[in-house]
């Protein structure tokens, strides 16, 4: 019996391979493996950098990306779950994330309208990101001071790179506080 | 007696699926084309295709918009006529002027009805003379004591009412007011909104439908006559843009048809049209209210000719040569039924973000009554630079339900990896009970309650194939050791090559 665990966003799942009537079957499983997901028989096979995949009878295609897999026109990103030590290691990282407004697509930058300094609330918006002839509001998901502002109006963007960093919960007060004593 | 002036080499002042639309008329014709294309799309099949192609000065969307550059490569290639294709300049009268200076044949009609056309104002004043009947509303100037009527005269429509710019067109610069504590907001909103493009004096008040169906009638006139190609009915849309259409519409009475037909080929005639066109209608119950007319090729125009059999690019060209329309009325004949839908880059459980990205699979299916018009390949790269749209499927079959099972089947094969599409909220639409009812109305995906019941018919899809897409994943990772061994033979067989050269140089 092989198992074998994928994350795909926050949630994961279990996959054991297992033998049902000499045929090769998966059972899939997600959260501590109790909640049962799927329990099939699949046909799959490979050629030119895709799989095919029968299940119940219907076709499946399925490209397979740097970072997840096209099934037909979805996508799912994967990543086979590490080690403890490495877990926690992106936990790490997910926290120095947070201080950051990551864009959420690709586009040129239309108007920033938030400066370093400034106090905005949740919602507010900050900057527009033009995209496909759309203008995309981008808005803070969070009350905070702006630290940095790294883009500028002009600028083209790619999805996840960064755009507006807030200043670190308590950074903020410490400032003020230096300033009243 | 009109002059005739026959096309050689035609310029393509567009991209993607529709210039790849235009070559295909064109080439049939035996006409050569020319194409501009930005530097990032060199690769693009429109380019490929093309006779003669040229790279644009500017970057993106506003290196089509650029005049004095397309004309220049016009006259460069020794091209003698210009065709727009839609959107970009297909409907500038500034621009249509400049090609005709330039001594070039403009694919379309002529720019005084592009320009009356392009103006709400004008357009409503040009259907009332003819009386096609238009919403009740009126303009009114962006002036304090303009408002101050405008606010008055909504109050008289009854609310809600719909404020639009005359000039702006696609879903821009229109609001729609429910209350008289709304209007001011609105009426800053659209003054806003429609001071990016040129600015009017005025702000058109009208009556808000809201039970309407979008029909809109297609129109062919040559100068001196013209006949109309039947109706589409383009209902469904989001945010003001279309996302399926289809012909004919078996939803409204064959009177009403009747009327429309006869509003839409009067106005053609009224204004010595020349060329292909579109009157859209807005119809609740049995009547109907002339919105606009679009003075160009449409995106839809597919569903047409599918039913009608006539190519409306060909006939496109053959009036910009002076020929007389090749078809009387009676020989547009209506067979079958036929459904379009577009296929947009954009993240519909992502409240429909624009994405874009590199294709690296693509299945296009062949099956009976199935064209699918697009200009992708592996490789392609889609940027945010342009229009998110990238393909369009459209289905024809004997009847209504069988061209739905048609395009359902087509959209469950077509394959685009990659890049987040629209297909799976497609497939959603067309399976949901009120369209397949033909219940349509264009307030339909403002719904919000509709929209969550089409998440959800997603996301039950969505967990069928995430199974498949877990399951590819894990055998991937274990042939892996597999792909080591294939690996270790090639290097031998490497090894093998080695030898065989060595031995060639000895012989």
């Amino acid at each position: 019996m092989k198992q074998m665990v994928i994350k795909s966003g926050e949630r994961a799942y279990q996959i054991v391979r297992c033998a049902h009537e000499q045929q090769c079957c998966r059972m899939i499983t997600s959260g501590d493996g109790t909640e049962l997901i799927a329990s099939v028989q699949v046909d799959i096979s490979s050629s030119g950098g895709r799989s095919f995949c029968f299940i119940d009878k219907k076709l499946y295609t399925i490209y397979h990306g740097p970072d997840g897999v096209w099934v037909n026109n979805f996508y799912f990103p994967f990543e086979v779950q590490q080690s403890e030590g490495c877990a926690v290691d992106t936990r790490a990282r997910a926290i120095a994330q947070s201080s950051f407004i990551v864009s959420p697509l690709a586009g040129r930058v239309a108007a920033v309208w938030c400066v370093p300094g400034k106090f905005i609330r949740t919602g507010e918006p900050l900057l527009s990101i033009e995209s496909m002839k759309m203008d995309n509001e981008i808005c803070a998901d969070r009350d905070g001071v702006i630290k940095t502002v790294f883009i500028a109006p002009g600028n083209v963007v790619q999805p996840n790179e960064r755009l507006v960093m807030f200043e670190e919960e308590g950074e903020g007060h410490a400032t003020e506080k230096y300033k009243k004593f | 007696m009109k002059l005739k002036r026959s096309i050689h080499k035609l310029l393509i002042a567009n991209r993607g699926e529709i210039a790849r639309r235009i070559q295909a008329a064109a080439h049939a014709r035996d006409i050569k084309t020319v194409v501009v294309y930005t530097k990032e799309e060199i690769h693009a099949g429109f380019v490929r295709h093309a006779h003669e192609a040229f790279c644009l000065q500017g970057q993106g969307g506003a290196a089509y918009l650029d005049q004095d550059d397309l004309i220049d490569k016009a006259l460069a290639a020794g091209a003698d006529a210009v065709h727009p294709g839609y959107g970009f300049l297909s409907e500038n009268a500034c621009f249509a002027q400049r090609v005709i200076d330039a001594g070039l044949t403009w694919v379309g009609p002529s720019p005084v009805v592009i320009k009356t056309m392009g103006d709400k104002k004008e357009a409503r004043q040009c259907a009332q003379l003819l009386d096609v009947p238009v919403i009740p509303g009126q303009c009114f100037l962006k002036t304090k004591e303009g408002v101050f009527c405008a606010y008055e005269y909504a109050a008289l429509l009854g609310y809600p009412v719909m404020l639009k710019d005359p000039f702006a067109g696609g879903g821009k610069a229109m609001r729609q007011v429910h209350s008289p504590q709304d209007f001011m907001h609105a009426w800053e909103s659209v003054v806003a909104e429609a001071g990016k493009g040129v600015p009017a004096p005025d702000i058109l008040v009208e009556k808000c439908i809201l039970q309407g169906r979008h029909i809109e009638v297609q129109v062919a006139g040559d100068g001196k006559n013209a006949i109309h190609l039947f109706e589409r009915e383009c209902s469904l849309q989001r945010r003001n843009q279309k996302i399926i259409e289809e012909a004919p519409c078996l939803f409204i009475s064959p009177d009403l048809k009747q009327k429309l037909f006869k509003a839409a080929v009067t106005l053609t005639r009224g204004m010595s049209y020349e060329g292909v066109g579109t009157l859209e209608f807005l119809v609740e119950d049995e009547s109907f209210y002339f919105l606009e007319m679009n003075t160009r090729l449409q995106v839809e125009h597919s569903v047409t000719e599918m039913i009608t059999g006539v190519d409306l690019v060909d006939l496109q060209l053959s009036i910009a040569q002076g020929e007389a329309l090749p078809y009387r009325q009676e020989d547009i004949v209506l067979r079958g039924h036929a459904i379009e839908g577009r296929v947009y880059a954009e993240d519909p459980t992502r409240n429909f973000l624009p994405s874009s990205g590199t294709i690296i699979g693509l299945e296009i299916p062949s099956m009976p009554g199935i064209r699918i018009d697009h200009d992708l390949a592996q490789g392609t790269v889609i940027t945010p630079f342009f229009d998110p749209m990238i393909a369009k499927v459209t289905a024809y079959g004997s009847s209504r339900d069988n061209t739905l099972a048609r395009l359902q089947g087509a959209l469950s094969e077509l394959v685009i990896a990659g890049v987040i599409t629209n297909i799976t909220f497609l497939q959603a639409l067309l399976c949901f009970p009120l369209v397949q009812e033909g219940k349509i109305t264009t307030r339909l995906l403002y719904n919000q309650e509709i929209l969550l019941q089409l998440c959800a018919i997603m996301a039950t899809e969505q967990d069928r194939f995430l199974v498949a897409g877990l399951v590819a994943f894990e055998q991937r990772l274990e042939s892996v050791e597999f792909l080591d061994q294939v690996r270790e033979q090639d290097s031998l067989l490497k090894n093998v090559d080695q030898w065989r050269l060595q031995r060639w140089k000895l012989l």
